[in-house]
C-alpha cells in the first residue's frame, strides 16, 4: 500500500504524457470522420488506387533491397573476420546520417541526362539524343526506393548483427559441422532465429518509407504522403487529406499487428 | 495626477510604436519583396516584419483567426487571392489611390483584393529542334504532331491549374478533358521540376517544347549558369491568332482581422504606385498592373502580345474542377 500513491502518481504522469503525445494521432482521427464526402469520393474514383500502389510498392521495395545490402553484410561483420571489420561496423552504419533527399539530389545530378555520367557516355559512344540510348531514369519510383533504401538499411543492419552476437555461435558452428556451408547455415540458421529482429527492422524501415516525403516528391513518385499534402494545399480539405493519412495509419497498425503476432 | 499622464503619455507612446508597423504574410520571394519594403520604410517610416513562405500560409491565417498578428497577404498567384476571400479572411481594400493606379478588371469589386502584377504562361521552343512558334495555341499543344515532346512541371502547381481552368472556361469540361489526355500524351516525361527546369530539360535535347511563366525567361537570362537554357528557346505567346495569351496575377489582400490595417493600406497603396511597380518590372521581370508603367526593357524586347480578356474570377471558378480533370486523367502520376 506504501507505493500506491507514489505509483499512481508516476502512472498519472505516463498517462498525462501518453496522451500529449497522441493528441496528433487523435486529432487525425478525429478529422477524418468529419463529413466530407465529395473530394474524397473523387480521390478514390481518380487516383487513390495509385497512391496506395506507389505506396505499398516502394514499402516492399524498400524492406527488400535494405534485406539484400544489410542481412549479409551483418552476418560478415559479426561472424566472420576480414581486414578493415572494426572500420565496416560502424561506417556502414553512416547512411543513417544522411537526409534521404540529399542523396536523391545528388545521384540525380550524377545519373541524370546532363549529369557526368550520362555526357562522359555520350562523349564516348557519339551518341547525339536521349533516343539514341537507353539510360536508367533514376526519378521513378525505383530510384525511389533505391535512394531510400541506401539510406534506411542500417536499421536492420544494426539490429540484425547485435541479435546474431546475441544468438548463439555453436549453432552455426553445429550446422556446419553437420555439413552445410556457410551460405546455407545462413539462410538455415541465422535468418530463422533471428527473424524477430529484421521484422523489428523491417517495420522500423517500413514506416520511415510511408513517412518520406522530400524524396518521393523530389522523384514526382505520388505516394499516400504527397496526397496528404496534395489533398489540404490543393482542394482546401483537411478532411480528406485526414481520411488519406487514415490509410497511412492502418497499414501501420497492420504492420506492427503482423510484428507482434509474428 | 503627474504619475497618471506620465502612464497616459507612455500608453500613447506605445500606441504610436505599434502603429509604425506592418504585419505580412508573403508567398513571394524574400529577394523581390525585400526592396520594395525598404523602400517603403524609407519613405514612410513604417516597419514591415514578412514572415516568407511556399506553403500553407492561409492554412495558418485561417487557424489563427482573430489571433493572427498578419496585416496583409502577398500572394503569387490569383487563386491564392480568391481562396482568401472564399474563406472571409479578407476586409475589403478602400483607397482611390488603388482605384486610380490599378485597372478595374485587376481588382475585385468589392476591393477584396488587388493585382499587383501580371506574367504570361509562355510556351518556350528549341530554337534548334522547333523554332519560333508565332501561331502556336495552347490548344496545340494537345495535337499528335507534338507526341514526345512536351514538358511540364505538375498540372497541379497553380500556374498550371490557371491555365487548365481557362481552358474549361473557353471550351467546356468535356473539350477540356480531352485536351488534358491529348497533352499529358505528348509529354516526354513525367510532370516534375519547376518551370525553369523544363526550359533547362529543353536545352538537353529532353524535349522541345516547354511551358513557363514570361518572367522566368528573364531571370534565366540573368543567372549566368542558366543562360545557356535560355538561349536555347524561343519565348512564344500562345493565342495570338485568337483569344490571347493566359495570364495569371500576383497580389494582395488585406486580412480581415488585421491589428495595422491603416499602414497595410499605405504599404498596397504603395505597392500599386510607379515606383513599386517599376521595381516589379525591373526586379521579377513582371508585368505591371499599373497601365502607364513601363516593363523593363529586357522584357519589352519579348515583344508586345495580347491577353486573354476572361475576367480572372471566371477563370478562378473552374479551379476546383481543373484540379479534378488533372486527377481524373492521371495528369502527374
Amino acid at each position: 500500500m506504501r507505493f500506491n500513491f507514489s505509483l499512481s502518481k508516476w502512472q498519472l504522469i505516463a498517462y498525462a504524457t501518453g496522451f500529449c503525445l497522441s493528441l496528433p494521432l487523435l486529432f487525425l482521427i478525429f478529422e477524418s470522420f468529419q463529413p466530407d464526402t465529395e473530394v474524397f469520393e473523387h480521390l478514390k474514383q481518380t487516383v487513390l488506387w495509385d497512391y496506395t500502389y506507389n505506396t505499398v510498392v516502394l514499402i516492399f521495395g524498400v524492406c527488400l533491397l535494405s534485406s539484400i545490402i544489410a542481412l549479409p553484410l551483418a552476418w560478415l561483420c559479426a561472424y566472420s573476420d576480414f581486414p578493415g571489420k572494426k572500420h565496416f561496423e560502424w561506417a556502414l552504419m553512416l547512411p543513417l546520417a544522411m537526409p534521404t533527399y540529399i542523396i536523391a539530389y545528388v545521384y540525380t545530378d550524377l545519373f541524370d541526362y546532363a549529369g557526368p555520367v550520362q555526357s562522359w557516355l555520350r562523349a564516348v559512344f557519339g551518341w547525339q539524343s536521349p533516343d539514341d540510348y537507353w539510360f536508367f531514369d533514376i526519378r521513378t519510383l525505383g530510384g525511389a526506393m533505391v535512394m531510400i533504401a541506401l539510406v534506411l538499411y542500417p536499421y536492420l543492419f544494426l539490429i540484425f548483427k547485435t541479435a546474431l552476437k546475441e544468438q548463439s555461435y555453436k549453432l552455426v558452428q553445429a550446422s556446419q559441422v553437420m555439413g552445410y556451408s556457410p551460405v546455407k547455415s545462413f539462410f538455415k540458421v541465422s535468418i530463422p532465429l533471428g527473424r524477430g529482429a529484421i521484422a523489428a527492422a523491417l517495420a522500423l524501415i517500413s514506416m520511415e518509407t510511408m513517412a518520406d516525403f522530400a524524396t518521393v516528391n523530389y522523384f514526382a513518385v505520388s505516394t499516400l504522403t504527397t496526397a496528404v499534402y496534395d489533398t489540404w494545399l490543393g482542394y482546401y480539405s483537411l478532411t480528406a487529406a485526414a481520411k488519406i493519412s487514415g490509410i497511412s495509419l492502418r497499414y501501420l497498425a497492420w504492420l506492427l499487428l503482423i510484428n507482434c503476432c509474428g | 495626477m503627474k504619475k497618471a499622464i506620465a502612464l497616459l503619455a507612455l500608453l500613447a507612446a506605445g500606441e504610436v510604436a505599434a502603429k509604425d508597423v506592418v504585419n505580412i504574410y508573403s508567398y513571394r520571394q524574400g529577394f523581390l519583396i525585400e526592396p520594395i519594403l525598404q523602400e517603403f520604410t524609407k519613405e514612410t517610416g513604417i516597419e514591415t516584419k514578412v514572415v516568407f513562405a511556399k506553403k500553407g500560409l492561409i492554412e495558418k491565417l485561417k487557424k489563427e483567426g482573430k489571433y493572427t498578428k498578419a496585416d496583409m497577404v502577398l500572394t503569387s498567384n490569383f487563386s491564392a487571392l480568391l481562396q482568401l476571400e472564399d474563406e472571409g479572411l479578407v476586409q475589403p481594400i478602400t483607397s482611390e489611390v488603388v482605384e486610380k493606379n490599378v485597372p478595374a478588371q485587376f481588382r475585385d469589386d468589392e476591393g477584396s483584393w488587388v493585382a499587383l502584377t501580371k506574367r504570361v504562361r509562355n510556351v518556350y521552343s528549341s530554337k534548334d529542334r522547333v523554332g519560333k512558334l508565332d501561331s502556336l495555341t495552347y490548344e496545340d499543344l494537345a495535337k499528335p504532331e507534338f507526341k514526345g515532346k512536351i514538358c511540364m512541371r505538375s498540372g497541379k502547381h497553380p500556374y498550371n491549374l490557371g491555365l487548365v481552368a481557362s481552358m474549361i472556361a473557353h471550351h467546356g469540361e468535356a473539350e477540356a478533358r480531352e485536351w488534358l489526355k491529348g497533352l499529358k500524351a505528348n509529354l516526354a516525361r513525367k510532370p516534375q521540376g519547376n518551370d525553369r527546369a523544363q526550359v533547362k530539360a529543353v536545352k538537353e535535347g529532353l524535349c522541345d517544347i516547354a511551358l513557363g511563366n514570361s518572367y522566368y525567361f528573364g531571370k534565366m537570362l540573368n543567372d549566368p549558369k542558366q543562360v545557356p537554357w535560355a538561349e536555347s528557346v524561343y519565348i512564344n505567346f500562345p493565342n495570338q491568332t485568337n483569344r490571347g495569351s493566359h495570364i495569371n496575377v500576383s497580389g494582395a489582400v488585406l486580412t480581415k482581422h488585421g491589428k495595422n490595417t491603416a499602414n497595410a493600406l499605405k504599404l498596397i497603396e504603395f505597392m500599386t504606385d510607379n515606383k513599386a511597380q517599376n521595381m516589379y518590372a525591373s526586379v521579377n521581370m513582371e508585368y505591371p498592373v499599373k497601365p502607364d508603367v513601363e516593363v523593363s526593357e529586357l522584357v519589352a524586347s519579348w515583344g508586345k502580345f495580347k491577353e486573354d480578356a476572361l475576367p480572372l474570377t471566371k477563370v478562378s471558378e473552374y479551379r476546383p474542377l481543373a484540379l479534378k480533370l488533372i486527377d481524373e486523367v492521371k495528369f502527374d502520376l
